[in-house]
């Protein structure tokens, strides 16, 4: 019987603890959300509207480069643009048509970057997979790495979700 | 109660501008082959232009012989069609030409007089009434290596200008092995966003500054007055219907590019997107607009007739029918 409790005690520790880090990955994974520090690189569009994306993700965390490169590669889609690569990738133009977009509608976005499970329809994580999670690394310092992640994002979704949301015009909009 | 009422206005109003904004009319589109690429193809067909005889595409015999032409058309169609937007389909288009010889190139006014020349592209725009015509054309490079790769250059016409409204082009990563189609479709596939973007970006514009359109009037011979004639109002009639253009165009927005006593032509007018009919809110477009500014001169007992040019040009002859 002692033994019994005493194994229930130490596996109410075990998942408090395991508790307590995952909340400690999300909150550090909110704080970089918020600072947004990365590069992205177009890689390619295999197909239409699908774009393949190396995203470098400055880090304190390396755990933390596969939900942060995915957040940064859907907020550089939605708000900023993709940059033409030579000739393997054209200029890819922001889905937002308004540069105050972010803030007009901040509520909308922080729930929509906010870390939490990929299948709630209402996240970001629904329209990237990460195809490999670290692919490059780079120590700039104490507690912070440069990793770059491979992903493709399904901009055409995407698109399509912020459109039903009234987020963003659609081409056929006002007609 | 009142803060209420103001409630229930409110509403009312913002359903009157969802509606009254959903209304305007959805431009229609269609993609052909650009002209020099017909040409560099030797697609191309001898055209009489009143004596003149020059050399236009000839889009039936680009479709019949080049099957990526139709590869291209139908995937740009399918992108399209996946934005909501439904391109016309070129070859049905032509199709129509034919059945409903519409191909004929000459027009006259029921009491003689002027004669309006339709070349057989003009007739296709005005069958296919597309607002917005996508010409695309590609080069194949090849290296010395022998490696190749595509130019592509698309580019979206506003049928009622001429003027370019979108484009995209640039070449492709050279490729030893991929063969042409598939060359093709990674082009179509790089530059189909940024092109939408830019066609949203002159819709966008339309809403907010109006349709361009051209209008010319021009006056029968066999007529009594002239556009310098004071008959009609307390100013020149030529000065009247700027008056009404005036009133008429979103921001007042026109530009007087010829005003002689026997015809007057009028630019860069700009129409709104829609007009209200029996309470309710309708599509607009240059003709509909221009019966407007034709009722207002038989109001004034000038008996006139309305002809379009394409979409965007009408001209408005006064005197008779």
């Amino acid at each position: 019987m002692k033994k019994l409790l005493i194994f229930i005690g130490i596996l109410f520790i075990a998942i408090g603890s395991a508790d307590a880090q995952s909340k400690r990955n999300k909150k550090k994974a909110d704080t970089e959300t918020a600072t947004w520090n990365y590069t992205i690189e177009c890689v390619g569009e295999a197909a239409a509207g699908v774009y393949t994306l190396k995203v470098f993700s400055i880090l304190p965390d390396e755990r933390l480069a596969g939900v942060q490169a995915s957040k940064n590669a859907v907020h550089a889609i939605i708000f900023q643009g993709i940059n033409a690569q030579g000739r393997k990738c054209k200029q890819k133009p922001a889905l937002a048509r308004s540069i105050n977009l972010e803030t007009e509608r901040e509520d909308f976005f922080k729930e929509f970057f906010a870390s939490v499970k990929r299948n709630d329809p209402n996240n970001f994580a629904k329209y990237v997979n990460v195809v490999e999670e670290v692919t490059d690394r780079q120590k700039l310092g104490k507690k912070k790495y440069r990793i770059g992640t491979l992903v493709t994002v399904n901009v055409a979704l995407l698109r399509k979700k912020l459109e039903e949301e009234n987020i963003i015009k659609s081409l056929s909009s006002g007609f | 109660m009142k803060n209420q009422i103001n409630k229930l206005h409110l509403i009312v109003l913002l359903l009157f501008v969802s509606i009254s904004y959903s209304q305007a009319k959805k431009p229609t589109l269609m993609v052909v082959p650009a002209d020099n690429w017909c040409f560099n193809n030797g697609y191309s067909e001898s055209y009489d232009n009143q004596g003149v005889v020059k050399d236009i595409p000839s889009y039936r015999v680009a479709l019949q012989r080049d099957t990526d032409l139709d590869l291209v058309i139908t995937m740009i169609n399918g992108m399209l069609s996946q934005r909501d937007f439904d391109a016309k389909n070129l070859k049905s288009q032509l199709d129509k030409i034919e059945s409903a010889g519409a191909e004929e190139a000459m027009r006259s006014s029921k009491y003689g007089g002027a004669e309006v020349a339709e070349s057989p592209i003009d007739a296709l725009k005005k069958v296919a009434k597309a607002d917005i015509i996508l010409k695309l054309g590609w080069t194949l490079n090849t290296t010395p290596m022998g490696e190749k790769s595509v130019t592509f250059i698309l580019k979206a016409l506003d049928s009622y200008t001429g003027k370019q409204i979108a484009q995209a082009s640039g070449t492709g990563a050279p490729d030893g092995f991929s063969p042409l189609p598939v060359l093709l479709e990674e082009a179509v596939v790089s530059y189909i966003d940024a092109f939408l973007a830019e066609l949203q970006t002159a819709f966008e514009r339309w809403f907010e500054k109006g349709r361009e359109c051209a209008i010319g009037i021009r006056v029968w011979d066999d007529w009594d007055y002239d556009l310098e004639s004071e008959d009609f109002g307390d100013d020149e009639l030529g000065f009247l219907i700027e008056n009404w253009l005036e009133e008429n165009t979103v921001g007042a927005a026109y530009t007087t590019m010829d005003a002689e006593a026997t015809m007057m032509n009028f630019e860069q007018v700009r129409i709104p997107m829609t007009y209200e009919k029996n309470g309710k809110v309708r599509g607009l477009d240059a003709r509909r607009w221009a019966k407007g500014l034709s009722s207002y001169l038989k109001e004034m007992g000038i008996e006139n007739k309305l002809t379009t040019v394409g979409l965007g040009e009408v001209k408005l002859y006064l005197g008779s029918k």
